[in-house]
């Protein structure tokens, strides 16, 4: 039964790095973006937590599957090329989604540090500089853990969405040997299972960690 | 003023004032003006309690000390420096001047000893070795040697209180502010945070002291303020507040604590 494996392992194995590597890129790229804009609307004053807010509401108010199809096909007549590589594709599209997600709970954490905080940071005659890398962000990111975890464990999830634009990911490779093989029942639930433990272990981990420092976050 | 309960032993000795409040006002952003033409003089190793109801602007008025509220008008003197120029670093200035906050806002991500090592290290960038052995001492002078190593959330208030007057002392600041430093805590660990006060007051630190602990106002404080709706009410000598208050809104002030408590201290 599982002989489809075997047979078609050069798909399967192809699909498996693409989905790892998209994914890998995507977690990298929109955490580090995501944490830039959160920081830099919770302490840019006002114009810049306006204007970078524009597109942070316009990522999450589109369908990712709309923005895929977007950044493939229609983004290159903006840039004035006439295609864009599919990984590249995905990429952009995934990090920008959930670079808008992550940034609105950067902001929501360095917020929920209570502002008596930085006044006794100031207190102690720290500067602006050292209380928000001593005080607030040490707090903030302890309490953003459990939602970025959750965040991330929605991207690989989506990241499936990708086959859409033909990124030969892990299901798109699943849906060319099921059509092929006709096997769609011991396919798709291999499928199921591996996503099931891929997210697992991503949410398991951030747990982990998030269990060892949330006494450090209670105030 | 010839009454002999009047004299202020520290501003006799023709000491400069180590915090002159010279007139300042000062407004929320919201418009709400908190603070009307506020004066005082805190004289070097004098203990100065301010007094009042709430909503009168003690928070606002000790805060301006430090200058975590901006004032917008008047000047603060701070060691003999208008510290309301432009020009004045407002970092230098608060790392001369320690602060103790109502509800402790100790740094839970720290351990104990870190908190009390923190300001030396980043502020004063002192070598660690050197701040946390400061720290150590400190805590040993609180009473709590034992807890370096615990997180905050591990200590009861009164102990959180007393860490975070180790971390504000560490500094070694000049001026040792305190916003109601007891009013979060149980009534049974009031008298360990006051102790710990007595004791620097004692030692000649130089205090401010915003509080509704009537008794620490009348035994330890060498000059007591009392405001209300952001003015100076009336200021003085404790026996002379305490026992002769002048105006009718410290009486007023006086006997609505004695309704709620009952804890007018005489004699
Ligand atoms: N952040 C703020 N924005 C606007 N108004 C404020 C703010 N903080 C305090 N106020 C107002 O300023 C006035 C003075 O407040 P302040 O906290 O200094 O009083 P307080 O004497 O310390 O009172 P309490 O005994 O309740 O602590 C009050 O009317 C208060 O409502
Ligand atoms: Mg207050």
């Amino acid at each position: 039964m599982f002989d489809v494996f075997f047979d078609y392992r050069g798909l399967f194995i192809e699909g498996l790095l693409v989905t790892l590597q998209l994914n890998a890129i995507v977690v990298v790229l929109s955490v580090a973006g995501g944490a830039l804009i959160g920081v830099a609307r919770h302490y840019g004053g006002k114009i810049v937590r306006v204007v970078l807010g524009i597109p942070v509401d316009i990522l999450r108010s589109i369908p990712l599957l709309v923005v895929l199809i977007w950044v493939f096909f229609a983004s290159p007549m903006v840039f004035g090329t006439r295609y864009i590589d599919p990984f590249v594709a995905a990429v952009i599209g995934l990090s920008l989604t959930q670079g808008a997600y992550i940034s609105e709970i950067v902001r929501g954490g360095l917020a929920s540090v209570r502002s008596t905080q930085t006044r006794a940071g100031l207190a102690l005659g720290m500067t602006r500089t050292q209380v928000v890398t001593r005080v607030v962000a040490p707090q903030a990111l302890i309490r953003m853990l459990p939602p970025i975890g959750s965040q991330v464990a929605i991207g690989i999830k989506d990241s499936t969405l990708a086959s859409v634009i033909a990124v030969p990911e892990l299901f798109r490779q699943s849906q060319i040997v099921i059509g092929d093989s006709m096997q769609p029942f011991v396919v798709l639930t291999t499928l199921m299972v591996f996503y099931f433990v891929l997210v697992m272990i991503v949410v398991r981990l951030i747990d982990m960690l998030y269990t060892r420092v949330a006494a450090r976050g209670a105030s | 003023m010839t009454d002999s309960l009047d004299t202020r032993k520290m501003a006799m000795s023709g000491a400069e004032p180590l915090v002159l409040l010279d007139g300042i006002s000062h407004a929320y952003p919201n418009g709400k003006v908190s603070l009307t033409e506020l004066s005082f003089a805190v004289h070097p190793g004098e203990v100065v309690c301010l007094l009042g109801p709430s909503g009168s602007g003690k928070s606002t008025a000790i805060r301006c000390v430090n200058m975590l509220e901006p004032v917008t008008a008047g000047r603060l003197v701070f060691e003999g420096i208008d510290v309301t120029a432009k020009d004045v670093n407002q970092v230098e200035v608060r790392k001369r001047v320690g602060m103790v906050f109502q509800n402790f806002e100790l740094f839970p991500h720290m351990s104990v000893l870190k908190n009390v090592a923190i300001g030396p290290i980043v502020s004063l960038k002192r070598p660690k070795a050197e701040a946390y052995d400061l720290a150590r001492e400190l805590l040993a002078k609180v009473g709590l040697s034992d807890k370096g190593d615990v997180l905050p959330s591990q200590l009861s208030g009164g102990q959180q209180q007393r860490v975070a007057i180790a971390r504000a002392l560490a500094m070694q600041p000049d001026v040792m502010l305190f916003d109601e430093p007891t009013s979060a805590l149980d009534p049974e660990m009031v008298g360990e945070v006051l102790a710990v006060m007595r004791k620097l007051a004692e030692e000649g630190m130089t205090m401010v002291v915003v509080t509704h602990e009537m008794r620490f106002a009348r035994n330890v404080a060498d000059w007591v303020v009392v405001m209300e709706d952001g003015r100076l009410v009336e200021e003085g000598t404790p026996e002379r507040i305490f026992e002769q208050p002048r105006m009718e809104r410290t009486r007023a002030f006086f006997g609505k604590l004695e309704e709620q408590d009952g804890v007018l201290p005489t004699g």
